[in-house]
């Protein structure tokens, strides 16, 4: 192949690591190590193409060192239950995005976002318990990935029914979903019927709307048989009827009202988002970018997209999460990544000789990278409440 | 693959969310391309980096959780009061007993030579006896 073996067997078994968490749920200590061991192995044969030798390598290596086995032993493991319900979230999305839009999405989701395909955290429970009660024999990671992306096809889209039974159950998780939802709604009502626009003039009639139709769905209020669109509908209702109070205390004469209500027509309803006032980039929670992919119950998911905001210069959020510090970046990037020591850096940019002062401008770099590293982190969780 | 990976894709490669194939064709690139492979080097680097802070504290977790803990603070606050309580109470009981013993008239004056006994060690009590009298007691 022309190539170095043993970096090409690192890239394999880092991203294993990374895909698998591997060295978390203790099934290796050190990728490095394994590197080594695996290129002395399973060399590629000649004419073997790299896809066939990917394949055949990580076949023998998970062989070689009893993975079926090391699943059976760890599968009560946290570690391991966490890896399983992040493959699992990865092939839900996957299949949410090359599917139809289901009613329950349509009504109770926010715009690509998902209620039929999310994965709480009581529903993965249920699955993984059903799943893993027999436990199942993985020879490698890839039919361990296989039989995750089974546990998705098979249990999914969660039937509308569950969902809903579970908002009468006062279940967050969706009811979460369902607020988001809401949101742009109230927004497009208030503008259309009462003249009201702004997040801190709709705030209200938007929470006031979300406390009534919890309450009317958790109190069996609605008429059976219940459905998404019955939530929906309910849910328009309540905007029209705060709308039309408010339109009415505003109006001067009953014909104002009654211009004010007219207006709303079916068609306009499909017209939502072609304001300025409605439109979606208004509202971070429905634009389907970041937050859709976003694990937030996992570290390692929400850290990673961290990476990629900060690093990726064209990505649409990273000059909101370094404003104000793009020089203090570049020093950041130039320690972490060109790999520059504090003093390197010092002599390059201050131009010290003196080694007292040289060494009092190292310590204060490092406290200024270390201030920075936390100030963009704290930033970066201010900005993920929007898309919560 | 033509070309280079585009930021797009390389950014889902490290977040491990492409499926099996594309994953399988952006390694094959990766072994051909240095550029490509240095900035998913820089993105994992960058990761290191940032781990490394988390590792860092979460190794002090224990420890310092429970001296930053506001329980601790309270608790370390309470028995510092407690001791100088003690301490307070027993320079007044001593000092009283002190001016008692020697009968000192004056004792707003020597206030503060008084106190010195306090803090000063056993061993200083030759200077206070040659100063007080034999009888001097500590």
């Amino acid at each position: 192949m022309g190539h170095s073996i043993e970096k090409d067997i690192l890239e394999l078994l880092t991203k294993e690591n990374e895909r698998y968490r591997l060295e978390r749920i203790g099934f290796f200590r050190c990728v490095q190590e394994e590197a080594a061991l695996v290129a002395s192995r399973f060399p590629p044969e000649a004419g073997e193409s790299f896809a066939a030798w990917k394949s055949r390598c990580l076949k023998e290596y998970y062989r070689l060192k009893g993975f079926s086995l090391f699943c059976r032993n760890n599968v009560d493991r946290p570690e391991f239950e966490a890896m399983v319900m992040s493959l699992v979230r990865t092939h839900l999305r996957r299949i949410f995005e090359s599917s139809e839009r289901t009613a329950a999405d349509k009504y109770l989701a926010p715009d690509g976002d998902t209620v039929s395909y999310a994965l709480s955290d009581k529903l993965f429970q249920e699955i993984f318990t059903m799943s893993f009660s027999t436990v199942p024999s993985f020879g490698n990671s890839t039919e361990l990935d296989k039989f995750c992306g089974s546990m998705a096809s098979g249990n999914f889209p969660t039937p509308e029914s569950r969902i809903i039974k579970d908002m009468q159950d006062n279940y967050g998780f969706y009811w979460e979903k369902f607020y988001l939802k809401l949101k742009p709604l109230a927004a497009a009502y208030c503008y259309q019927m009462s003249g009201v626009s702004g997040p801190s003039n709709t705030h209200d009639i938007w929470s006031d709307t979300c406390i009534s139709v919890n309450r009317a769905v958790v109190e069996r209020r609605l008429k059976e048989p219940v459905d998404s669109k019955a939530i929906i509908s309910y849910s328009v209702g309540i905007l029209k009827n705060k709308n039309r109070e408010l339109a009415r205390n505003k109006a001067r004469t009953p014909a104002d009202v009654d211009t004010l209500q007219y207006r709303l027509t079916a068609e306009e309803e499909n017209r939502y988002f072609d304001n300025p006032v409605t439109s979606p980039e208004n509202f971070p929670s429905q634009i389907d970018s970041l937050c859709n992919y976003i694990d937030y119950s996992d570290k390692d998911s929400v850290q990673g997209y961290f990476i990629v905001i900060l690093y990726n210069k064209e990505h649409p959020l990273h000059d909101a999460l370094v404003k104000g510090y793009e020089d203090k970046v570049d020093k950041l990037f130039e320690h972490y990544i060109d790999g520059l020591s504090y003093e390197e850096m010092v002599a390059r940019h201050c131009g010290v000789t003196d080694s007292r002062k040289a060494a009092k401008e190292c310590a204060r770099l490092r406290q200024e990278i270390k201030r920075l590293k936390k100030s963009l982190l704290d930033r970066f969780d201010k900005m993920l409440e929007q898309y919560k | 693959m033509n070309g280079h990976i585009d930021i797009e894709r390389l950014s889902r490669y490290f977040l491990s969310i492409l499926p099996p194939e594309e994953e399988t064709a952006v390694q094959e690139h990766l072994r051909t391309c240095p550029r490509c492979a240095a900035r998913l080097e820089a993105m994992r680097k960058l990761r290191k980096g940032f781990e490394e802070d988390r590792e860092a504290s979460g190794g002090k977790t224990v420890f310092f959780r429970v001296i930053r803990s506001g329980w601790t603070k309270a608790a370390a606050a309470a028995v510092v009061a407690a001791a100088v309580s003690i301490i307070t109470l027993e320079t007044v009981r001593d000092r009283s007993s002190v001016l008692e013993q020697h009968e000192i008239m004056d004792g707003e004056q020597i206030e503060n030579q008084v106190f010195a006994i306090d803090t000063f060690d056993k061993e200083d009590s030759t200077y206070y006896r040659n100063k007080y009298g034999e009888d001097f007691k500590f």
